[in-house]
């Protein structure tokens, strides 16, 4: 399958050279298939935003590659295949939500009927069609987001780049675009989605990248990454000599104040461990356990951290 | 037709500004409230009603040219900062648009607005000039001369001087929008803000600046020449200050229509030039 | 970068570069012709100094015309409080900011040469240089428009300086100009009036040809301004006695040249005109007995081939004048002339037309005029060795040290007699020299001599006589009557 982006060793510091200050992307290296919805996470300040940025030329790299279908970042001919959401996106105020729409339409030098047939089209499908003749200013967070994926649908693009898509939506709306962004990804397009929603991220994506402190800490599918079929076994009152004997067995251990858990693969694993720990810790539970994206973000997070 | 998209979202946006308003709304309240200002001078030799209209002229083109500096001071600094901090840069960024159709854009659309606000408080002005001519009427003879005259003449009504002066007001700050223009590309409102000042100051200068680099000056050559460059590549804002001329047609047999022709293609050049430098910083500006 | 190089963009901007400094280069001139090309001579400069920093910088925000007007009409508050003198170093503020406003000028100069008045209302002479210097400034900025120059010949040098050859000067200058239109700018005709009085002008100075032409001039003129007023229709009324104006002025030119100089041709010249005049439905009755005596005094005096000649019987004018010192700076003067007696009309040409006499025997005995009155005698008094400057450039600095007064006294039945009060006012009248100079005359040119005094002793005087005071010397062609003392300080103080 074609890359629909490719980042190779990018790194972008700002204002300065290498020496003297931190890059907010520090020779990072990733693809995103086409068809592939792409979920980029990260805390904030990570350099999600400023990656995303790079890819739109935007901003421009110090170092590195990036390419966006098969085109330089910033191509111009690029951007008729591709949109962008914004997070917390801001119009003209004094326009109408159909005008905004019209606008963006203009951008893509649609004639006159086409951009007529397209604003009611768009109107429709994110639900405002009744509202369409309302200036932005009467409309509400939920609303200017819909106008926001509206304007990015415009040209049936074929990878959508959306930084929190679902922020200050109510939960029904919330779901009308997980649902829509899903259907994107049926339909083959590449959605290049950003978002602190892990949820979100957890149900709709194939694979995921978290991005911390400007470098990819970990990528790869769900799959791989939440470890279906991991067991967790917990023990209290653990000896010092207690993670030394489980290691071998275990894909990781991590220590919670007082309790140890261990994470292990397979089931012989879980029994080599038991066996390595008699004697040595009080066992509280073996529980099997499919990681959440969540658990997965906040523990890296902090390992990082430390 | 994206350059004109983004004019026309400038426009509506700049209009919509307070701030704007309210100077636009000022400017005319003073020009009709000028109707009042002037007396008819008892003391006169002549009807004071000439001396009536040249107040209510040289108030009102004064007045004018004021509000459409302030106008294109406070649109001209926030024109890209503005786009940028509400990030509405970002989605015109993203669609097809290549950054100098952005750029001119914004510009074309500034221009608008500029020519909307002074043609409002131009036609208040001409219509105030007209007002005030009405029932002005020619100084009657000396009364020693114990002559009878020919009838009070009316004045002329309709001064065209006053279009060429409000054309010229437009086209000065049009110059004045595309150097602030420039800057906004780079600099925040409030530096920009006083940078503009400073630029139209030494731009309203120019007759000094052109005394200092003539042949006649004092100077050493390396000063003389250092003027001449100010001279030429600062704005000269001067050229566009015709309203004694204006006021006062009869000192001149220069045709009005060829100077305004000219300093016309002067405006022309000088915001192409500043436009293209801000082309050629936007295209590597980080956003 | 993705939108190509940059290189064609700079060598745009060089060429750009080079056209904004052509297209400077080339509106530069263009723009010096257009603004004020005078600058005020003297006095500018120093005031520069002298403005408040905001006024500095509002001249160059383009707000120079607007002080102007606004000091203006603060000017118009001054005059009302009556602080003359106030008014003055805002005609040169103004006129510097505004060269072009001629109604600064003019009235600028009308406050200098009328305004500073002592307590018996007598104008500071002092102040009549700078008047006509800034008249001067003023012409020389706005040289193509009739106002000032008409403003400088008649208001100041005939009726103020009484200088009528300067006066004629002037006028004629105005004659070749035309106005503008107050609002629009563009090009007007002069007014008509302006024609008229140069040719009066020409009449008072004795150069009656040009005077004839000029009233021709002057008619073909109203006629032109009463075609343009038909074509506007915008007048109250469209008033046609100009024309008799211009009519009966040229037609009373020959009429007194044939009285007076026994000018024949000039007499049916001028009866032609009147018979015209006579001729009309509304013509008036006085006009048309006037006319029909003027008629049968021709017809007579052509068929006895006797031509008047009221102007060359010399009259006596036994013109005796006294000066007295009555108190310091106080003085009488008093004096005797014999214009006219009453009893010199009954053998003049111009009674035909006038029946000034006839009406006068008509009177009752008690009420018949003995003299005609009218005539003023002119007294100036000044520091002996005193030359009224002719300044360059306008400057309102008098020398408060000189002394110069002048004025005239009205005769009446041949006497005349008036107290001059000098002694009220030391800041007009000094009095610091040591010697001084009084000339008392007759000039017998209106507004001085009426022209019924003139019917009989001619525009110039011609028949003046006189054993001690007769002056022929001064104006070359007149007969004054002149009478010069020296006095000393004791004199006057």
């Amino acid at each position: 399958m074609a890359e629909a982006i490719a980042v190779k060793n990018l790194t972008k510091v700002y204002g300065g050279t290498l020496k003297d200050r931190v890059p907010a992307v520090d020779n990072i290296s990733f693809t995103v298939s086409e068809g592939e919805i792409f979920g980029f996470i990260g805390p904030n300040g990570a350099g999600k935003t400023t990656t995303i940025k790079i890819l739109l030329g935007l901003l421009f790299p110090t170092s590195g590659e990036a390419q966006v279908l098969g085109m330089p970042a910033g191509d111009i001919e690029t951007k008729r295949r591709i949109s962008y959401l914004p997070e917390s996106p801001y119009f003209y105020e004094h326009m109408t939500g159909a005008e905004v729409i019209d606008f963006y339409c203009r951008l893509f030098r649609m004639g006159a009927a086409e951009r007529k047939k397209k604003t009611e089209e768009l109107l429709e499908r994110v639900g405002l069609a009744e509202d369409g003749h309302r200036t932005l200013r009467q409309y509400s967070k939920g609303m200017l987001q819909r106008i926001g994926i509206a304007q990015a649908l415009i040209n049936d693009p074929d990878l959508l780049f959306l930084d929190e898509p679902t922020s200050g939506l109510d939960p029904i709306a919330h779901k009308d675009i997980t649902e829509l962004i899903a259907s994107l990804g049926k339909q083959g397009k590449t959605v290049f989605l950003s978002s602190h929603q892990l949820g979100d991220v957890e149900t709709v994506c194939d694979r995921v990248a978290i991005i911390h402190r400007g470098k990819i800490v970990k990528i790869g599918t769900l799959e791989d990454l939440l470890r279906a079929g991991r067991t967790v076994i917990t023990f209290a009152k653990a000896g010092s000599d207690l993670v030394e004997e489980v290691k071998p067995h275990a894909e990781r251990v991590s220590a919670d104040g007082e309790l140890v858990r261990v994470y292990v693969e397979s089931e012989e694993d879980v029994h080599s461990v038991l066996d390595a720990a008699r004697g040595k810790a009080t066992l509280v539970s073996v529980l099997p356990q499919r990681q959440t994206l969540e658990d997965l973000f906040v523990e890296i997070v902090r390992e990082v951290r430390k | 037709m994206i350059i004109w998209s983004i004019a026309k979202t400038t426009v509506g946006d700049a209009l919509r500004k307070k701030v704007l308003q309210i100077f636009l709304v000022v400017a005319i309240g003073l020009i009709i409230i000028s109707l009042s200002f002037s007396q008819t001078l008892s003391f006169s030799s002549r009807a004071g009603s000439s001396t009536d209209i040249m107040l209510v002229k040289s108030f009102g083109l004064g007045l004018m040219a004021v509000a459409a500096w302030l106008i294109s001071l406070v649109m001209g600094v926030s024109l890209i900062p503005q786009e940028i901090e509400r990030r509405t840069i970002y989605t015109i960024l993203a669609k097809p648009v290549k950054r100098y159709e952005f750029i001119v854009g914004k510009y074309l659309g500034a221009v608008l607005t500029l020519a909307i606000n002074v043609a409002i408080m131009g036609i208040v002005f001409i219509a105030v000039c007209v007002f005030k001519a009405m029932g002005a009427e020619q100084p009657p003879t000396p009364e020693e001369s114990g002559l009878a005259i020919v009838g009070m003449q009316q004045v002329g009504l309709f001064d065209w001087n006053m279009v060429w002066g409000v054309i010229m007001i437009f086209l000065q700050f049009t110059v004045l929008t595309s150097v602030i223009l420039f800057f906004s590309v780079f600099l925040t409102p409030t530096v920009n803000f006083f940078m503009g000042l400073g630029i139209y100051i030494v731009g309203v200068m120019a007759p000094l600046t052109e005394t200092l680099s003539s042949k006649e000056s004092q100077l050493h050559p390396v000063l003389k020449a250092f003027y001449r460059v100010i001279h030429t590549i600062v704005p000269n804002f001067d050229k566009f200050n015709v309203t004694n001329t204006l006021l006062h047609p009869e000192t001149h047999i220069e045709s009005m229509a060829r100077y305004t022709g000219i300093v016309t293609l002067y405006a022309l050049f000088y915001s192409l030039l500043m436009m293209l430098l801000a082309i050629i910083v936007f295209r590597k500006k980080e956003v | 970068m993705y939108e190509g190089s940059s290189k064609p963009l700079w060598l745009l901007v060089v060429a750009l570069l080079i056209a904004v400094a052509c297209t400077q280069y080339v509106a530069d001139p263009i723009q010096y012709r257009l603004q004020a090309k005078a600058k005020p001579t003297g006095g500018g400069g120093e005031l520069m100094v002298q403005l408040p920093g905001q006024f500095i910088v509002a001249s160059f925000a383009g707000f120079k015309e607007v002080i102007a007007g606004a000091l203006w009409v603060r000017a118009d508050t001054f005059f009302h409080a009556g602080q003359y003198e106030a008014i003055i170093p805002i005609v040169r503020l103004v006129t510097w900011l505004d060269p072009h406003n001629v109604d600064v000028y003019s009235t600028g100069a009308w406050h200098l040469d009328y305004n500073f008045v002592d307590t018996n209302q007598m104008s500071d002479k002092r102040y009549i240089p700078a008047a006509v210097a800034l008249l001067r400034e003023g012409i020389r900025n706005n040289p193509d428009i009739w106002d000032l120059y008409f403003e400088l010949g008649w208001t100041h040098y005939n009726k103020k300086i009484l200088d009528y050859e300067k006066a004629v000067e002037y006028i004629e200058k105005a004659c070749t100009k035309d106005g503008v239109d107050p609002n629009t700018g563009q090009r007007v005709p002069r007014p008509e009036y302006v024609d008229r009085m140069l040719a009066h002008m020409y009449e008072k100075v004795g150069r009656f040809d040009d005077a004839i032409k000029q009233w021709h001039k002057a008619r073909k003129r109203v006629e032109e301004a009463i075609a343009r007023e038909r074509k506007r229709k915008k007048t109250k009324f469209i008033d046609t006695t100009s024309l008799d104006v211009c009519d009966r002025n040229l037609g009373l030119l020959y009429l007194r040249m044939a009285w007076r100089y026994g000018d024949m041709e000039a007499y049916r010249k001028g009866l032609e005109i009147y018979k015209r005049l006579a001729s009309r439905k509304d013509a008036p009755a006085q006009l048309v007995e006037a006319t029909k005596g003027a008629e049968v005094d021709y017809a007579r005096r052509f068929a006895t081939n006797n031509p008047p000649r009221d102007a060359l019987k010399p009259l006596d004018a036994n013109f005796e004048v006294t000066w007295k010192k009555v108190a310091p700076k106080v003085f009488i003067i008093k004096g005797k002339v014999n214009l006219v007696p009453a009893s010199e009309y009954k053998d003049l040409a111009s009674e035909c037309f006038t029946h000034w006499y006839r009406d006068n025997q008509k009177a009752p005995p008690d009420q018949r005029k003995l003299w005609r009155d009218g005539c003023r005698i002119r007294w100036i008094l000044r520091d002996y060795d005193y030359k009224m400057p002719d300044l360059k450039t306008f400057s309102y600095k008098i020398d408060k040290t000189k002394t110069i007064a002048w004025d005239s006294v009205y005769v009446s039945g041949g006497t005349f007699s008036d107290r001059i009060d000098l002694s009220q006012d030391p800041d007009f009248y000094p009095f610091k020299a040591e010697k001084y100079k009084l000339t008392i005359l007759f000039v017998p040119q209106q507004a001085e001599c009426p022209d019924y005094v003139q019917d009989r002793i001619g525009w110039k005087g011609e028949a003046l006589r006189d054993k001690r005071y007769l002056d022929t010397r001064t104006q070359p062609g007149f007969h004054l009557l002149r009478k010069e003392m020296v006095l000393t300080k004791k004199d006057v103080l």
